[in-house]
Order: structure tokens, then sequence, then C-alpha cells
């Protein structure tokens, strides 16, 4: 079963419910070993990075996070906290992807919020005043633009992130969450 | 324009197909690493690498995953590889193994469902299509077998799933060296001007790659093999073509929102004019799934009656919703306190929106927006006009405040507003448009994103508060209730007035 990672500052719920209405069954779980059980783990993302990465630290979740061989899907904060560091509180992140979260920049109206078109063509919903940079540009698998040219989507080896809410983003985001099912079969 | 060498590889050995025929096979040695590092020389910055024994067995083997990583290894080359890619573990390991891009085929029509989730996951730009033709009917399983698509509808299909590359083969025409399919790429573009489009199958020359210049690539194998051909002569030919035709980037902004209003009395939808003589509209939660349904990009859900018994009945709402609908939702009506605010956020809303509290304590915005977030924080303000300006009304209307609605508009973004709902009290249900001027005065002292309530009458009314009164997002209740508009048609007025919009 997939499980979705409890954490105090995140839209866990919001997510949770997503999969329900597709019928797909989740469980929300906070324990190495529970991690450990689960076929896929999401990792919602709401609120900020210091404070989401406290949470991990204090459940010594970041080296469970690291070592996980079964499909990752990171959302928004999720996403951001795969990287080395974030500009948001100088936080040190998990350090699974090589780069850096950076915030927008002031010529834009923050947060970048609202629906965005990707490069798949389809409109996503974004909430969010940071952006990740990775190193190797080779693993960002979608974009947007909002003034910048903004990372929407990234995956290095089991361990993807979207920029955007799925939970939010109509059928474009359903079809995300039901691809990371299909991979976490 | 670029071209891309070929590499067909079967039980280790460097081969083509004449017509995707395996008794008519062609050898040309045993070192498909050599010949790869050779198109790197001559200056290939892709190669097409296609695992023909994977194909014939349907599976990816280790001896072509070792070869993968051999290539990936020695060359600098992006590698586009398909070739018995079954499911979606078969792209992750491709793509791992060091490809840039995995090409599908008859998958595609198999598992629909596990090309989608490849782009999904992996991104749009990690695959490619292949449309293996002959007589306009794409042919499956090795050439084997009809698809029961005719290429055109083929392509929507593919774009249907985000794909946005195709590589077209001529069965007719590949391996055997009479030159390409020079009119069905010319259709192709006409008629799918947003996709890659590779052609393939019988390109002998420069002279074809010119014939070619409306498709972005070419995929070339016997030719470069059998010595015919160079590729240095045939990139000379692509950066010809690329000085004439260079093409620009399409721009993207955020979707203009299109948001059902529901106003709530009760566990009741209702609408009235200038928030008087309400008339019964549905259930909330029905009403809510069905807008989602239609494409509603957003609802707001304001408690009408906005006292404190309501509240216990709007935080149940927040969690019916949240549980019914997949997209964001606001709901505003008589929050008075940051735990109000909280506890609607809690129950599942994205949003709240405040407006009489926030005018008699504006510190009250200040403190919802610093705590919970701006891009939670919605004010409402409902603005009635008194002469060239305009008031903000209070407790649904009833109330004038004797605030100057576009100072006020001002002050509720310092203090931490992340959005402004503008409703003109003056046209509110009766049809006659926005108060698109009221509109413009805020938006131009604002930078946060101004939602259009109050008067949506006519399509040309939506498309006025986006031109007009600079609205991001527009709302309308009664038109939407009584069916007098769907969202798509509002939303279809909105395109074709050049308004980016989420379809």
């Amino acid at each position: 079963m997939i499980g979705i990672l409890r954490y105090s500052a995140g839209n866990t719920r919001s997510v949770q419910r997503a999969f329900e209405r597709l019928g797909i069954p989740v469980q929300l779980v906070e324990t190495r070993e529970e991690i450990l059980s689960a076929s896929g783990l999401v990792f919602p993302g709401a609120g900020s990075a210091n404070a989401a990465m406290e949470d991990l630290e204090r459940r010594d979740l970041p080296e469970v996070i690291r070592s996980l061989q079964i499909p990752f899907l990171g959302l928004c904060l999720g996403m951001q906290l795969l990287f080395d560091s974030s500009e948001e509180g100088n936080t040190p992140c998990l350090g699974i992807i090589r780069g850096r979260v950076r915030a927008l920049p002031d010529s834009v109206t923050k947060p970048h919020m609202g629906w965005n078109k990707l490069s798949t063509g389809k409109y996503a919903y974004f909430v969010h005043s940071f952006v990740c940079e990775p190193e190797d540009q080779s693993l960002i698998t979608m974009t947007t633009r909002y003034g910048v040219d903004i990372c929407a989507g990234i995956r290095r080896k089991n361990f993807f992130g979207v920029q955007w809410h799925p939970e939010k983003s109509g059928d474009a985001g359903d079809d995300l969450l039901l691809s990371f099912v299909e991979l976490c079969k | 324009m670029q071209v891309i060498p070929a590499i067909d590889v079967l039980d280790g050995r460097v081969v083509r197909l004449r017509q995707g025929d395996f008794d008519r096979v062609t050898t040309y040695g045993d070192d498909p690493l050599r010949i790869a590092q050779e198109y790197e020389k001559s200056q290939a910055k892709k190669l097409h690498l296609i695992n023909l024994s994977g194909a014939k067995k349907e599976g990816v083997d280790t001896d072509f995953l070792k070869l993968l990583r051999e290539i990936a290894n020695a060359t600098q080359m992006k590698l586009q590889v398909g070739g018995g890619i079954r499911t979606l573990k078969d792209i992750q390991t491709i793509l791992d193994a060091g490809a840039a891009k995995v090409v599908i085929g008859t998958m595609l029509f198999k598992k629909p469902a596990i090309a989608r989730a490849a782009v999904n996951l992996f991104g749009t730009d990690r695959v490619i299509a292949a449309l293996d033709v002959q007589a306009e009917e794409v042919r499956i399983l090795g050439w084997q077998q009809g698809s029961g698509f005719n290429i055109f509808d083929a392509c929507r299909f593919v774009q249907d799933l985000s794909i946005r590359e195709i590589l077209v083969t001529d069965i007719e025409r590949d391996g055997t060296g009479t030159g390409p399919n020079v009119l069905l790429y010319a259709e192709l573009r006409r008629q799918f001007p947003a996709l890659r489009i590779i052609a393939s199958g019988g390109v002998r020359s420069a002279e074809d790659i010119a014939a070619l210049r409306d498709c972005d690539a070419a995929v070339i194998g016997r030719a470069l093999l059998d010595g015919s051909v160079r590729f240095g002569e045939l990139a000379a030919m692509c950066q010809t073509i690329e000085n004439i035709t260079s093409k620009e980037r399409p721009s993207s902004g955020l979707a203009v929102r299109v948001i059902p209003c529901l106003d709530i009395m009760g566990e009741r939808v209702v609408k009235g004019t200038s928030f008087q003589n309400l008339r019964d509209a549905g259930d909330p939660v029905e009403l809510a799934k069905r807008y989602c349904e239609e494409g509603a990009d957003e609802l707001v859900f304001l408690d009408i009656t906005a006292s404190a018994e309501s509240r216990e009945t709007a935080y149940a709402l927040a969690e019916r919703v949240a549980d019914a609908v997949n997209i964001p939702f606001t709901i505003g009506g008589g929050i008075r306190s940051v735990d109000d605010a909280r506890r609607i956020l809690i129950a599942g809303a994205d949003k709240v929106s405040v407006n009489s509290a926030a005018v008699s304590d504006p510190s009250l915005l200040s403190a919802i927006a610093s705590e919970l977030g701006s891009a939670n924080t919605v004010c409402a303000i409902d603005a009635r006009r008194k002469g060239d300006r305009w008031t903000v009304l209070v407790r649904g209307g009833r109330d004038d405040a004797n605030i100057d609605a576009i100072k006020w508009a001002e002050e509720a973004v310092k203090r931490g507003a992340g959005e402004l709902l503008v409703t003109s009290f003056d046209r509110d249900g009766t049809g006659e448009g926005f108060d698109t001027e009221l509109l413009s005065q805020i938006k131009q002292r604002v930078s946060v994103p101004i939602i259009a309530s109050g008067g949506a009458g006519t399509l040309d009314s939506f498309i006025a508060a986006v031109h007009d009164g600079g609205a991001d997002a527009v709302l309308a209740a009664s038109v939407f209730h009584f069916g007098t508009f769907s969202i798509r048609d509002v939303k279809t007025a909105l395109a074709s007035a050049s308004i980016p919009i989420r379809l």
C-alpha cells in the first residue's frame, strides 16, 4: 500500500483525500517501520522548509528517506526538501538531488499562485514562493513559466517531485497521482 | 532540423531490416559501440538506438542494457532508445541506464495508461511516440498488426497522452532508400503544429533532408551505414535550414480562473439580487461536484447568514467539499478570528475569505495572513458606487462602512491579503456586467490577483472583466446555478478573446 508521510505542517489530509477520491487505498505513515513496509511514499508539503526539516529530524527520518528504494513522490515543499539546501530559512535539506532552492525573483508577484501551464500542455495548480534549481538540468521532468522558467517536476532515480499540487489540480493532478500508483505496483 | 543516426541491434550485431522484415537482414558488423563512436566523431548530437532482439522477444534483455550503458558512458550523444519496452519499470530501467528518451510504439495502443504515466513521471521530453505507417494506417507489434488508427487520429491520441514528439516511419519506404514520404510529413506538420516530428524511412541525401524541412528531425540508418551519404553533408543542410527558419517560443502565464460562487444559507445554496430576494439553488456539495466536473478552476462558498451557529455548519461544509472536489476552494462569511480561519483551513478549505470583520478590525487581516499565510487569505470587498467613487458595505450589504473601497483594497493588501474578491453591490445579480471601472481602479493599485464579482451577464461581460477591468478571475453565481451559461461556455468565450484559460 502507498504511504503518505504524516508530518505536522503538511497538507497531508488533502493528499490523502485525493487518493481516496480516486479509490486508491493509502495509509498515513510516520515511523521507519511503517515507511519501509509501504509500496511507495508520498511526501506532501506545505509550510516552511525549516519547520519541515526540523520535524523530520526530530523523528530521525532524513536517513530513512535518503536510503529509500521504493518510489517516492514529493509535492511542493516535499519536492524542495529533496535538494541540498533551501534559501527559505537557510535550511540544509535532504541532499538527494544536487542543487538548491531559491526565492522567486522580486520582479514577480509572490506567491506564484494559480493555474499555470506545464510543458506537457496541461494546467496545474501552483502555490509557492521558492523554486528548485537542480545542478543537473536533465533531471527536470517538466517546467512552467512565471516571469522565469520554473522547474515544475523532477526525478532522480526513484525520487520524483512536482512543484505543483496534484491534489488540487483537477484531472491533470488525478492523472499524476494515478501514474505514481502505476509505478508502485 | 536535426539528423539522428540510427543503430538497430539484433543479437549484438548492427543490422538493418528491409521494411521491418526479420528475414531480410543486412548486417553491418558486430560492434555497435564503435559505430556509435564514429557517429559522435562526425558531430552527431543524438543517436537512435533500437533493440530489435527486445522487439522480437518482448522485453529488455541484459545484453542490450549493458550495451546501452557502454554507449552512454563512452559518448556524449543523447540516446533515444526503443524496442521491447512493455512496462513502466522497463522505461525507468532504460532511462537510468543512460537513455535521454524512450521510444514507445505498441504500448501506446495496448497500454496507453503506462504511456501516460511515463510522461507524467519522467517528463514529456523523455517520451517519443513511434508511429509506423502503411497507407496512412498505424501498424503495431513489429508492423505485423493494424492498430485501427489512421495516422492523423493516432497523432491526436498521442497528443491527448501529453506526448509532444512523434517518430513517424513510413513502412513502405523504410530501408529501401527510395526517398521519404514528403507529403505525409507536410500534412502532419500542417495538422499538428505543436508536435515535434521526426521523419524516418527512406532518407538518402541532403536533398531529402531539405525536402523534410517541415520536420524537426530525421532518423537515418541504412544510407549512413552503407556509406552512400556522409553525416557531415546532412548536418550542413540542417544548418542551412535552421538559418532560414528560426522559431520563437510561445510565452505562458497564469490562466484566468472561472469561479462559480455558492452563497450558503443553512445547508442550501441560495441566490438573490443585490443580496436580497433569495432563491434556492441546490445542495452545495452536489453543485460543487458538478462545477468541478464542468471545469471550474476554483470554488467560492460564502455563508451569507454569517452567524456564530452557521460557522459550525461551515466547518462541516469544508470537510464535505474537500472530500468531493479536486480543485481549490475558498470559504467565507462570518469569520471573526484567527481561530475561525484556522479551523476552516484545517477542515479542508484552501483559502478563507474575510469581509466585515476585517473592515471593523483591520488587524484581523494582518493576524490571519501572518499566521496562516497570505496565499490562504482572501479579503472580500463589497463596494457600492457613490458618484465617481465607491464605498465599502458590510454585513452583507446592509450597512455602509463609509470607507473608500479603493483605499481599503490597498490597505487590505498591505496587511497581507493575498487576493481580493471585489463585488459590485450595484451590479450583483442584475446581469448588467461587472463594474470594470471599479476593478481597474483597484487593479492599478495592488499587485495581488483580483476576482471580479457582481453583475455577470453576457459572455462579453466576462471578457470585459478581464480586458477592461484587469481581473485575474471571474466569479458568477446565478448564470451558472440557473443554467444561463455553463463554465465551458464562459471559458470558450474567454479563449476566443485570446485570454489564457485552463481547458
